[in-house]
């Protein structure tokens, strides 16, 4: 077993960038999903129904199922190093006779 | 428009000496009637996902940075699983990529391979684009010389039979006669005078001239078509691929789990019970909120670590977000693998056939021995296995299970969406193929069969 050492901004920046992945990797279905729809409807407007239903498979494709796990992993985690990070807090604060709850460890900014 | 020019094209294809000509027009007719693809979507979708690209190249380099800065904070069990082995001065000095083994690195990694699909899939679509402009382009030039064309046909067609009518005396001026008859033609009332100027095509006299002017402008078009034909359609990459292990639940990868203090003692006495199954997976099911007679009913049952990973990731996903891909709460997911256990559990050897199925393919069952019942409560039938896109009828018997399954198939109460109906029968004779795909019904013998046959 290791020894145990924790900062608990270093756990927060931490967390807030897994945050930030984990919205990207959603952004990243929708956008080019909504944008292959346009493509989809082009090809089918003007009777391509052989390249519409190509860029469909492309879109129905289970790698995007796999970017929404990947999404999932980086909330997780960053879900994680915010509980850490709460818990660091907590110990410091109980360790120091602070009795404030939470110091930071609540509303994080930019995190949605 | 199309059927006079089509009209016009039969009529060419009785005029002597030219069928090879016309029959070449009607090719490029094929591709001229069908209206080009605006390249305008594929072109936005290109810049969406180089957009994409530079977003996740910045946020790789976050991480990357990150990964080596935390080390320098965090240490413990979970910091060694998530950041791996110790990095040497060397590589944190030189700005060198992560260790290899620790999830925080495979998570670098899935961007990293995310980043570089990015960067591919923008540039294919870009080249798509490229391409579907010059489609669109060649579309236009065409259309000029196509009207050229059928303007001669026309014009050949009419005055062929008149005396003292003859196209082919102006031959400096010929171009422009034949350009507007193309576009007279474009009338179909027009191109009606035309044909009521055709007597007979025995008619028409040998001409080597007319032949070589309805020629000309096709040959200028045949290069066009040809350089549409040669267009290909890009390839796109699959934008993701997680690691085999990890890719039913996204298992090795998921951060540690919290339990409580009851619970850590449940997984002591568990992993002392069943010192074969992994520690972590006794946890993730007391953290997917089951019971520890449960979890005993479900090793005892025979749930492989993929499957209990992929029936936890579904759970999971459902806690985070009501519900999980296939519409499940947490709680329906955990009755669901319940009843998939009892099943495996019972002595009636259908219902293990039906068990072993139904975990096979937990990670997209959506219900299992459902019953269906009409709207005044009667029961209808039963559905063995219903998948996200397919209903499984088991049976051990050798035959009698057709006009179920085309109950099945065809009752708007037992498969509302007209899911694929597939009969699992261990002992159904080969001949049954036939009759069974005739009603679109397929037959599989194996667990192995029906998961190559559903791709999973």
């Amino acid at each position: 077993m290791s020894d145990f050492m924790a900062d608990a901004d270093t756990l927060d920046d931490q967390g807030l960038l897994h945050s930030n992945i984990a919205q990207f990797y959603r952004k990243l279905i929708d956008q080019v999903q909504a944008y292959g729809q346009r493509i989809v409807s082009e090809f089918q407007r003007v009777g391509n129904d052989e390249y519409a239903g190509e860029y469909q498979r492309w879109l129905n494709h289970p790698h995007f199922g796999q970017l929404q796990e990947i999404a999932d992993l980086h909330a997780n985690w960053s879900q994680y190093f915010f509980d850490l990070a709460a818990q660091i807090r907590a110990a410091e604060n109980a360790l120091s006779g602070n009795s404030s709850p939470d110091n930071g460890g609540g509303q994080r900014p930019g995190v949605q | 428009m199309g059927d006079w020019i089509d009209d016009l094209l039969q009529q060419g294809e009785k005029l002597p000496g030219i069928g090879d000509a016309i029959q070449k027009l009607q090719m490029v007719y094929d591709i001229w009637r069908n209206e080009p693809a605006n390249p305008q979507p594929t072109r936005d979708q290109a810049n969406n996902l180089n957009d994409l690209f530079q977003q996740a190249q910045q946020l790789r380099d976050q991480f990357n940075e990150s990964l080596i800065n935390l080390r320098q904070k965090w240490s413990g069990n979970d910091a060694q699983a998530y950041l791996g082995p110790e990095v040497t001065a060397f590589e944190i000095e030189h700005d060198m990529e992560p260790g290899t083994t620790g999830t925080g690195y495979q998570l670098w990694n899935l961007l990293n391979q995310t980043t570089a699909l990015l960067n591919y899939n923008a540039a294919a679509h870009d080249a798509g684009a490229d391409k579907l402009q010059q489609i669109q382009e060649f579309h236009d030039e065409l259309n000029t010389d196509f009207m050229i064309a059928l303007g001669t046909l026309g014009m050949m067609l009419a005055t062929a039979p008149i005396p003292g009518v003859d196209v082919v005396t102006d031959s400096v001026g010929a171009g422009a006669e034949i350009a507007e008859a193309g576009v007279a033609a474009d009338d179909a009332i027009q191109l009606s005078r035309f044909m009521k100027l055709l007597k007979t095509v025995e008619d028409v006299v040998q001409d080597v001239t007319k032949i070589v002017k309805i020629y000309l402008p096709l040959i200028r078009f045949l290069a066009k078509a040809g350089a549409i034909a040669t267009i290909a359609t890009v390839t796109l990459l699959v934008l993701a691929s997680i690691p085999s292990d990890s890719s039913e639940g996204g298992n090795t990868l998921q951060p540690p789990v919290a339990l409580s203090p009851g619970q850590q003692k449940d997984l002591e006495q568990l992993s002392q019970e069943f010192p074969d199954v992994s520690p972590d997976d006794i946890a993730a099911l007391l953290e997917a909120g089951f019971s520890p007679d449960e979890i005993r009913a479900i090793l005892k049952a025979g749930f492989t670590h993929a499957q209990i990973m992929a029936l936890v990731g579904r759970i999971r996903l459902a806690q985070q977000n009501g519900t999980d891909s296939l519409g499940l709460t947490a709680d329906q997911i955990r009755q669901l693998v319940l009843k998939v256990v009892a099943a495996l559990n019972s002595p009636d050897r259908k219902k293990q056939l039906e068990g072993q199925i139904a975990r096979a393919l937990i990670g997209d069952l959506v219900s299992f021995e459902r019953k269906v019942y009409n709207a005044n409560g009667v029961e209808i039938g039963e559905i063995d296995v219903e998948t996200s896109n397919a209903i499984i009828e088991v049976t051990t018997s050798p035959q009698g299970k057709l006009q179920q399954l085309l109950k099945e198939l065809n009752n708007p109460l037992m498969n509302p969406t007209g899911k694929q109906v597939i009969l699992y029968a261990p002992k159904y004779s080969r001949q049954a193929d036939q009759l069974f795909a005739s009603y679109g019904i397929k037959i599989v013998r194996s667990l192995q069969e029906l998961m190559d046959y559903l791709g999973h």
